[in-house]
């Protein structure tokens, strides 16, 4: 049965999409103890590989095509691509001390009701390319992170991360105004009192 | 030409043209101090003459581009500018193609000189060591 919010991805040589779920995908960080030698050019650093089970592109879609097509130019117009980590829903539902997360809380988040999370429904085998089917997951708009876009398709290329399965319209618009909403939230000094009745 | 000549040098005053007036004077601004008259400021005043010499008019502006206090009379580009202008008129006729030469110059240099800041081969490679790959973490839902 066709899924009605995933389709699977295109194949690897393709434009990267909008809110196109990749899984494996490597990012590098500079060591935590590196950080300090990391502004100073002389000394080495330590790079540590951070794998993401699976990441949910953050970018522009147009912007993707644009930078897409340069590239083929030996030109680039997105020299990063922007990422969601998106941790399984299970894993982000565990709680840390032992107390549980209480249910009403976990359902305004699974319902997308909490601005600060998007869940993500199980993908069917058949909207996954790589045919395996994808876990409920969470983004927590609070975590992204930006790779260099060259990186990320030397990855796909080489297969070290893999292209799943991208969201279809009307729930690609859906999670990016979303995002683009909490990003975009003004914090304010103190919130607007009422009068008690 | 040493700078030391400019600064006795009076302007040009055989040229005029119909937007540029020489610089008719050039000097120290007065220090603020009021316990001595006499003593110069860090700034230069330097004075133009608005109306050609033959009107029988003595219109002049004056402007020293010095700081007083926290106020900053000119912005730096309108200082640069009229820096610019000021030695300009200095200069006798005999430096101007000297002047030329050096603007075309300056105009080369700095016209190539983006491209070569933001090239990334300017960027030397420097020596890491990969640690082993470690699964991102997960960071459960909390109460704010």
């Amino acid at each position: 049965m066709d899924s009605q919010i995933y389709t699977h991805s295109p194949n690897f040589n393709e434009c990267l999409r909008q809110a196109e779920i990749v899984s494996g995908i490597i990012q590098l960080m500079v060591a935590e103890s590196s950080l300090a030698s990391a502004i100073d050019f002389r000394r080495p650093i330590a790079v540590l590989p951070v794998v993401h089970e699976f990441a949910i592109v953050m970018t522009q879609g147009c912007d993707l095509v644009q930078d897409f097509n340069a590239r083929a130019k030996n030109e680039e117009q997105v020299p990063n691509v922007l990422f969601c980590p998106l941790p399984r829903a299970e894993a982000l539902k565990r709680p840390r001390n032992g107390s549980e997360i209480p249910s009403r809380d976990w359902k305004r988040i699974q319902q997308n009701d909490d601005k600060r999370y998007h869940f993500f429904e199980a993908a069917p085998q058949d909207a996954d390319a790589a045919n395996e089917g994808l876990p409920e997951l969470t983004a927590d708009f609070k975590r992204y992170f930006t790779m260099q876009t060259a990186f990320v398709y030397r990855q796909l290329k080489d297969g070290t991360a893999k292209r799943r399965c991208e969201l279809k319209s009307p729930y690609l618009e859906h999670f990016s105004f979303r995002f683009a909403f909490f990003l975009g939230r003004i914090g304010l000094p103190e919130p607007h009192q009422s009068e008690p009745a | 030409m040493s700078p030391l000549d400019l600064m006795s040098y009076k302007g040009r005053q055989e040229v005029f043209s119909g937007h540029a007036s020489p610089t008719t004077s050039w000097k120290r601004c007065e220090a603020n101090h009021e316990d001595d008259a006499n003593a110069e400021g860090d700034g230069w005043n330097v004075t133009f003459l608005l109306t050609p010499p033959e009107d029988g008019l003595q219109a002049y502006f004056e402007i020293c581009p010095s700081e007083y206090g926290n106020v900053r009379p000119l912005s730096v580009e309108a200082s640069t500018r009229l820096l610019c202008h000021m030695l300009t008129h200095q200069l006798p006729a005999r430096g101007l193609s000297e002047l030329l030469g050096s603007l075309f110059e300056m105009k080369s240099y700095y016209g190539e000189a983006p491209s070569a800041l933001t090239s990334s081969q300017e960027f030397e490679p420097i020596s890491c060591s990969m640690l082993e790959p470690e699964a991102a973490p997960v960071f459960p839902v909390t109460e704010e």
